[in-house]
């Protein structure tokens, strides 16, 4: 329950920060997602991609980025986790 | 508070200090930095590459990982197998960011912004928010070094190593006060800054 608590937290504000990523601006959005940013950020494809997929199952595209945003930021916290508790393996 | 909820303060904080001209992929490079550094140290060498080919699609500056990579196994590890890791990790390295560069090459823009001098003229020009900025930037320096003998040999290398060049790198490359490039650190800032804190969680 506490770790779900903590979940919904770190999606709430990362949610309002990808929307600040994009200054809450569905064009700027849709610029991220179809690739036509400006070179060099556009070469930074990953999250673009990733939203685009989420477009093609029919959602916004600012939702979709805001969704992909949301999905590394917890991520984050679970990688955070793993590289916190260094059990190092020996051979 | 145990490591978890040490964990998700330590995300929010993250978006917090990185929210000024934020980018979408800033929360993909802390995470996919961190997760490498966190098999790395596991030794899970397989799963490193497969996540760092992963991280080569979000930010050229992958190639980071590459250098902590050779120097932290160099020594614990056979130099074919050191070799045979970092070859690998370069023609993955190389093989995503041609593809990328090929592919995008018509939208407009540059490769590269390179403007140093802009950058510290622009440093120049607003000298209070200047020395904020850079005594802040000592502050975490400084707060690292004090921690220095107790952290792990990973955490100091990944520090030695990523730190002056994304330094260099945020002066020649990027935009003065664009702190979120630092995004990378995060985990050896963190780790390294309260490791009293982090080793008595559970």
């Amino acid at each position: 329950m506490k770790k779900t608590a903590l979940l919904l937290m770190v999606a709430v504000v990362a949610w309002e920060y990808s929307r600040w990523c994009y200054q809450h601006s569905l064009w700027l959005a849709m610029q991220v997602v179809y690739g036509l940013d400006d070179r060099p950020f556009v070469y930074r494809a990953l999250v673009s991609w990733m939203a685009l997929g989420l477009v093609k199952l029919g959602l916004r595209e600012d939702i979709a980025l805001s969704i992909v945003v949301v999905f590394w930021a917890i991520g984050f916290v679970y990688a955070l986790d793993l590289f916190l508790n260094g059990k190092r393996k020996v051979r | 508070m145990n490591r978890f909820t040490f964990c998700t303060l330590a995300v929010i904080g993250f978006m917090l200090i990185f929210i000024w001209r934020c980018k979408v992929y800033d929360l993909a490079t802390g995470t996919l930095f961190t997760l490498c550094l966190g098999l790395l140290r596991r030794m899970q060498l397989g799963w490193f590459t497969a996540v760092f080919a992963v991280s080569c699609l979000n930010r050229e500056t992958s190639f980071l990982l590459t250098l902590v990579f050779s120097l932290y196994l160099f020594g614990q590890i056979s130099f074919n197998r050191l070799a045979l890791g970092v070859l690998l990790q370069g023609a993955i390295f190389l093989s995503v960011r041609l593809w990328l560069w090929h592919l995008y090459s018509g939208n407009a823009g540059a490769d590269a912004v390179i403007d140093p001098l802009d950058n510290l003229q622009i440093f120049a020009r607003m000298p209070w928010e200047s020395w904020v900025h850079w005594s802040v930037m000592a502050m975490i320096a400084w707060r690292v070094l004090r921690q220095w003998k107790l952290a792990p040999s990973l955490w100091q290398l990944t520090w030695l190593t990523m730190f002056p060049l994304l330094l260099v790198m945020y002066l020649v490359f990027g935009a003065a006060f664009e702190v979120r490039v630092f995004a990378e650190l995060w985990p050896v800032v963190v780790g390294i800054g309260f490791q009293r804190l982090v080793f008595g969680l559970t």
